[in-house]
């Protein structure tokens, strides 16, 4: 096997060949019948060159012109059409998709918020309760299916520290209240008794609560009760440190 | 494989006589397909699949073939790829409807492209296609205004601008940039091949206008039909400006008239003085010229791109539109 290495010869040409006329070896002359033999061969020589420059020279300016207006609209549209970047058009696509999920966002924020302002309310209304200073109470209002309001007060009586909450359902709060006790989930643990004691002629109770000096600490809960159906309104519950 | 495709959507239903046999027509008629060709093979050049491009493929044929009836009608011509147009044939109201209905079937693969492509993808090619149809509307504005107002006064920068948007905006730079789309999943920058489109769709423009003057059988269309229709194209506007007063005021006299107005011997006239004063060759050394400038931003463009056929393809256009006939 030979060692020679085959090579390719070096081509006529160093650059791109761009003249396209030598590259179709287009006649270049289609004259008046009546012009001079060569006429039309000297005149394309001759004027050829600065066709070709006035016209590709005209179209660049067209085509510069012409991006510069898209870039002015663009510019006014507040699009990126025509940019530098290499993005393209993901960025309207992003920003639509963001814009979008904003929108969804914000509507449920606004949900939340008002989900979390009814709780703050509820709570701040029924009230949070610590011991050992006793009688201590709260107040709050609730509307009821008639549209009155009911205002809850407290009376706890606790040797540690405890904190209460209750809370109605939707419109279920009545004055007349009842309850099994508040229970642990240690069935071993005794319940804690709760009073209530309505105010004649409003719409206010007055929860009562002793907690025994032995009651372990733990969390205790229990349903509130219409005192007249039996039928579950709320819940009751107490934290006991 | 585009061909096979287009037919996918042209039904074939009743009414066929005065609209769906008619719809088929210019489509089956064997037209060059150059802007399906050019939108394939810049999908794959940029490394996309062919059956992705193949519905953007298809739309841009059939609404081609929608626009080509409208056209024949507001230019009244009288041929089209050898054979009488559609309002020659079966008269213009019929004509205008059988275009509307190819418009509307050319909408069904962008449809068809959301499962292809997916949303996002398939809502960038349609929005360029609605940008493409709002260029060519607007060329086709200025030229038929043109023509309207019997204009003697349009520049060559006019003319490149009308062609701008009547012709490159359909035929290459809007195949070229949903391609490109297509082929890099909508991560290009599609406003990079504005420049080299149009070099090429102003040398295929000129070349097609060259083309209309000569005779050749094969070129489908009637021999000096643009003079007839009284076109304002690159050899007109020349003739204008080499033209002596007497001949401009003979010149904008004969381009005036409607065409059934026109005399063969007047034709003759404008067609013998753009011989004498080299306005064809001036026309066709400006086409070299635009065609070399189309190279070279070909280069700028496709130049990180991997050597492939579709490459070459591309590449090739730039003398393609001087071989064709």
């Amino acid at each position: 096997m030979s060692k020679d290495r085959f090579s390719r010869p070096d081509l006529p040409r160093t650059a791109p060949y761009h003249d396209m006329a030598s590259l179709l070896n287009v006649a270049s002359s289609r004259r008046h019948p009546d012009a001079p033999p060569g006429a039309a061969a000297e005149e394309a020589s001759r004027a050829g060159p600065d066709f070709v420059t006035s016209g590709v020279r005209a179209a660049y300016q067209v085509i510069d012109t012409y991006m510069n207006q898209g870039q002015k609209v663009a510019r006014q549209l507040g699009k990126l059409s025509y940019a530098p970047l290499r993005l393209g058009r993901r960025i309207p696509d992003f920003q639509a998709r963001w814009l979008q999920l904003s929108n969804d966002l914000m509507a449920d924020w606004f949900d939340l918020v008002g989900l979390y302002s009814e709780a703050v309310m509820s709570l701040g209304e029924n009230g949070a309760e610590e011991g050992p200073a006793a009688p201590q109470g709260g107040a709050e209002q609730h509307p009821d299916a008639s549209g009155s309001t009911l205002t809850v007060d407290y009376e706890v009586v606790s040797p540690r520290p405890a904190r209460l909450h209750h809370e109605f359902f939707s419109h279920r709060a009545t004055p007349d209240l009842a309850t099994h006790g508040l229970r642990s989930l240690d069935p071993t643990l005794e319940p804690i008794d709760v009073g209530f004691e309505p105010v004649p002629g409003e719409d206010r109770v007055v929860i009562k609560i002793r907690i025994p000096a032995d009651q372990p600490a733990g969390t205790y809960s229990g349903a509130l009760l219409d005192a007249t159906s039996a039928d579950a309104v709320g819940t009751l519950s107490l934290r006991l440190g | 494989m585009t061909r096979q495709a287009v037919k996918r959507y042209l039904p074939a239903r009743e009414p066929r006589r005065h609209l769906y046999d008619l719809v088929t027509d210019y489509p089956s008629r064997g037209g060059k397909m150059m802007r399906p060709s050019i939108c394939i093979a810049n999908a794959r050049a940029f490394g996309g699949r062919l059956e992705d491009a193949l519905n953007t493929a298809c739309s841009l044929e059939l609404l081609h073939n929608a626009l080509l009836i409208h056209d024949d009608i507001e230019d009244e011509s009288e041929e089209r790829r050898g054979l009488p147009t559609m309002h020659v044939e079966h008269g213009v109201p019929i004509a205008i409807n059988v275009g509307d209905t190819l418009t509307l079937l050319s909408l069904r693969p962008l449809i068809e492209n959301q499962s292809a492509l997916g949303g996002s993808l398939a809502l960038q090619v349609l929005e360029e296609t609605e940008h493409m149809a709002r260029e060519s509307a607007e060329g086709q504005a200025i030229e038929l205004g043109w023509r309207r107002d019997n204009s003697t006064d349009v520049r060559e920068a006019d003319y490149l601008e009308m062609v701008l948007k009547k012709t490159c905006w359909l035929a290459t730079i809007h195949p070229c940039r949903t391609g490109a789309l297509i082929g890099t999943r909508g991560q290009v920058d599609t406003d990079r091949f504005i420049r080299f489109g149009f070099f090429l769709g102003a040398a295929f423009q000129i070349q097609d206008d060259l083309l209309n003057l000569v005779a050749d059988p094969h070129y489908g269309k009637e021999r000096d039909g643009d003079l007839w229709e009284g076109k304002r194209t690159l050899m007109i506007i020349r003739l204008f400006q080499e033209s002596t007063s007497e001949e401009r005021e003979r010149l904008a006299r004969t381009l005036s008239l409607a065409r059934a107005d026109k005399c063969a011997s007047e034709v003759a006239w404008i067609r013998e003085r753009m011989d004498a004063y080299g306005c064809i060759d001036y026309a066709r050394q400006v086409a070299f010229g635009l065609a070399g400038a189309a190279l070279e931003e070909f280069y700028a463009v496709y130049q990180g791109l991997p050597d492939s056929r579709d490459r070459s393809f591309i590449e090739g256009l730039c003398t393609w539109v001087f071989e064709r006939s």
